[in-house]
């Protein structure tokens, strides 16, 4: 009988009072100036995908501002359905596809390029929220600045990426600039009773790199202080509904090295 | 984001084994010698791309061409001293992610026990359960990548020949390194005999664990929840705990096991709850708080001729895992038996039910009756809904065995099933699956040494994929030899074709091969064409891409 008490112990032990965490919930106090640029591996023919952009849409409205969503379709499940009147892919999507994973699970994106646990740049949903907190209460080692003008005549956008380093930068850094096109109606795998969704919004798509897949090398080190400042030009493709296109901007280190900070434009704005 | 490195457990590996054998032996022991023992298990496959069967688009046929596992055990075993050491090897493997290529090597488990007069003591990786694993279960099964060992210690104390205790507690595996959360546990295990000529009999037992959340585990639980909406918000506890009691009772032929288990203030990712977003939008999908039940029965007697056995499961928000962020078959704490019968023939597997762990209600039954002595019936039944009332999983299997001693064996039957793949196989929107698959399987004993095997199945079904048809001859030459050639083909109905025009193109799926036996080494080669689908183990499930190429098995004991 004293065995049976004994393995009874801990029953006790737990019925006593376990207080739980607290949890703050509602919009968040940040504390950092840092944005997150969130590569989303995403598919028309992932079931699960769409609940992968919902979170990152909800992250987005979280913190306002501060989340900026790539939409890249690449790999198996970004293999168009028969029923798809697009091909989301694209060489410049394959590029990033291949050089961050390739991507083993989707849903899946990478938050500025980071190794948060010491081996992976890519992470499943379910750990998207607090990465993406650890981000936003970060201080950025560069600022930087997005200006962007656009002539619906003759679809030519110029974009100037300022920026500055907020301290002594040993390495080289790279400029980033590419377009992605929201509000793209087309067929969806789906977790609803019908198995797809006809007629789904598509947002973030990745249309195109400007800079080359490697980046736009700025120079090879920084003082604390010191700025810098390229201009591109592009001409939008007519396919592409200019007002649903967004311009992203960031600047990494080398490779696949993190990104410092990042800004966004639209171009209904 | 809760791996760890575990290079420093190389250095407790040879400290614990030195320990162990320094160790004085209690009471007499005869000495005896020390005897080493082992196997290897290998597989390695070359992949050849196919797109007309979607054998393509992964890692491996695309790039790698080529992906294996194996693993190499070897023990120790002296008087009441057991050890052993098992290397895992992964080379582009697609065992744990269909979709992608998984490539690590290493010490995949160590361990030592040591039994000291009543006492019996354990360290490194270890493998055990709880009553018949609902709150606790430690195992390995390789086909399906599962292997949660405990790695840590366990302390076992006989109290008297039909009482025991144990104790334990350690950190879970995760292929090569650890998950953070600590889990500890026990039981206390019994049997009861009735009076002195009695049938009777009881063996009772009662179990505990108890998970305690890391740090940073528990930042990443509250980040998330943390963008709930303040009204769906939920209670986080540093400690999670499950509790189970469980008796066999048998009298006569008849054989009675119940078990009940509780788990509560566990936070557990729900994938089908739904959310309201900051955004507004709603999704599904979300980490709950709800305590969970889980209930079992099984009731097994035999008189005469006839045998039956009649199983019931309750299954209510119980889901256990060592990460909370964890999906599919990753970071398993516990095991909940299946409810429908393991099929093996290709395609009375190929609908198999998944064990649902946060809503479920089962029943399963089964009639043998030993018609003569060479001639065997058997009828198995599966009721399978959620708590909601739901139909998961219906199957009727009906079996009829024929022996003739040193000429031949046949089994033949017809099976029914009626399988909700929107939840079992994730395609939501289409309908239940009805199948009816009559089999055979005929085995002839041409001498003492050639024999000739012909197995054959055909699943009719309107749904999903539509019919199928499978036939297998096997020749062997005892005891070294078999030649195997199967072939699978698609029969789907205009009807269905109409919806799924894109199984015109998948013709045979020949596969071929030999296997060779030399004393307890055993070889297959292959070559195979296989149609994508589910494979199961005890109602634990992984998909398996479709395969095209060149398979090698090593199968070896020594």
């Amino acid at each position: 009988m004293k065995y049976l008490l004994i393995l009874l112990l801990p029953l006790f032990i737990s019925s006593c009072e376990d207080e739980p965490i607290p949890i703050s919930y509602g919009p968040p106090n940040v504390t950092g100036d840092r944005k997150v640029i969130a590569e989303e591996f995403t598919g028309v023919i992932c079931v699960n995908c769409p609940l992968g952009s919902d979170e990152l849409k909800s992250l987005s409205a979280f913190y306002p501002g501060k989340v900026i969503t790539i939409g890249v379709h690449s790999g198996f499940f970004a293999t168009p359905h028969k029923d798809s009147k697009y091909d989301f892919r694209t060489p410049d999507g394959d590029y990033i596809f291949n050089l961050l994973g390739p991507a083993n699970f989707y849903p899946s994106a990478t938050f500025n390029r980071r190794n948060f646990n010491g081996s992976d740049l890519i992470y499943k949903q379910e750990s998207w929220a607090g990465l993406v907190q650890e981000i936003v209460n970060g201080t950025a080692e560069a600022g930087l600045d997005l200006q962007i003008s656009y002539n619906p005549d003759t679809r030519q956008l110029n974009a100037q990426v300022s920026g500055v380093a907020k301290k002594a930068i040993e390495s080289p850094l790279y400029i980033h600039l590419l377009v992605t096109e929201s509000k793209i109606i087309d067929w969806q795998k789906y977790p609803n009773a019908e198995g797809h969704i006809t007629d789904y919004e598509h947002n973030h798509v990745l249309r195109k790199l400007i800079t080359p897949f490697a980046g736009d090398k700025i120079k090879d080190s920084f003082t604390s202080g010191e700025t810098f400042e390229k201009n591109y030009s592009y001409q939008l493709p007519n396919q592409w509904v200019a007002g649903n296109c967004s311009i992203v901007a960031y600047v990494s280190y080398a490779n696949k090295g993190e990104i410092l900070q990042a800004d966004e434009e639209n171009l209904a704005d | 984001m809760i791996i760890r490195s575990f290079v420093s457990s190389k250095y407790s590996l040879f400290l614990i084994l030195g320990l162990f054998i320094s160790l004085p032996a209690f009471g007499q022991e005869v000495e005896e010698k020390g005897r080493f023992s082992g196997s290897f298990q290998a597989t390695a496959n070359w992949f050849i791309k196919d797109s007309a069967i979607g054998a393509a688009n992964t890692p491996q046929y695309e790039d790698k061409k080529y992906g294996g596992e194996a693993w190499l055990n070897v023990n120790y075993t002296k008087g009441t001293l057991d050890m052993g050491v098992r290397f895992d090897m992964f080379n582009n493997s697609n065992l744990l992610n269909p979709t992608g290529a998984f490539t690590a090597q290493g010490i995949g488990a160590w361990w030592v026990h040591k039994k000291l007069g009543k006492i019996n003591l354990s360290g490194g990786y270890i493998y055990d359960q709880i009553g018949s694993g609902i709150i606790y279960r430690a195992f390995e099964d390789r086909p399906l990548a599962i292997d949660n060992a405990l790695y840590g210690v366990r302390v076992g104390y006989d109290i008297n020949p039909d009482w025991n205790i144990k104790v334990f507690a350690g950190k879970v595996k995760n292929q090569l390194n650890l998950f953070n959360p600590i889990m500890k546990g026990g039981q206390l295990n019994g049997f009861i005999k009735g009076k002195e000529g009695s049938d009777f009999s009881m063996a009772p037992g009662i179990g505990f664990v108890n998970q305690t959340l890391d740090d940073e585990t528990i930042q990443n639980i509250v980040a998330s929840v943390a963008t709930y909406l303040p009204s769906e918000g939920i209670q986080l506890y540093n400690n999670n705990y499950a509790y189970s009691v469980f008796n066999t009772l048998t009298w006569k032929g008849v054989t009675l096991y119940t078990e009940g288990a509780y788990k509560w203030h566990d936070v557990y990712r729900d994938p089908f709850a739904k959310l309201n977003l900051w955004s507004g939008e709603k999704t599904i999908g979300r980490f709950v708080d709800n305590a969970g039940t889980c209930f079992l029965g099984s009731l097994s007697w035999s008189w005469s001729k006839f045998g039956i056995s009649l199983e019931t499961k309750r299954t209510e928000n119980f889901r256990y895992r060592s990460d909370p962020f964890a999906t599919g078959n990753l970071a398993f704490l516990n095991f909940i038996p299946p409810m429908a019968r393991q099929n093996t023939y290709r395609l009375t597997a190929f609908y198999s039910p998944v064990t649902q762990e946060l809503s479920e209600q089962a029943f399963q039954g089964e009639i043998t009756y030993a018609l003569k002595k060479n001639i065997g019936l058997l009828i198995n039944g599966s009721y399978i809904d959620d708590l909601k009332g739901d139909p998961l999983y219906r199957e009727i299997f009906t079996e009829v065995t024929i022996k003739k001693a040193k000429k031949y064996n046949i089994v033949t039957g017809i099976q029914y099933q009626r399988y909700n793949i929107d939840i079992y196989l994730t395609k939501p929107g289409e309908p239940d699956v009805n199948t009816i698959t009559p089999y055979f399987d005929v085995l002839w004993k041409i001498d003492k040494k050639k024999s000739l095997r012909v197995e054959g199945q055909f699943m009719f079904t309107e749904q999903d994929r539509g019919n199928w048809a499978f036939a297998l001859v096997e020749y062997g030459i005892a005891p070294k030899w078999f030649f195997t050639v199967s072939d699978m083909l698609n029969l789907a109905s205009d009807n269905v074709l109409l919806k799924r025009p894109d199984l015109k193109s998948l013709g045979h799926f020949l596969s071929g091969g030999i296997t060779y036996t030399e004393k307890s080494n055993r070889f297959a080669l292959n070559f195979v064409k296989q149609v994508d689908g589910i494979v199961c183990s005890g109602g634990v499930c992984r998909y398996e891409p479709a395969f095209s190429g060149v398979r090698f098995n090593i199968l070896s004991n020594f």
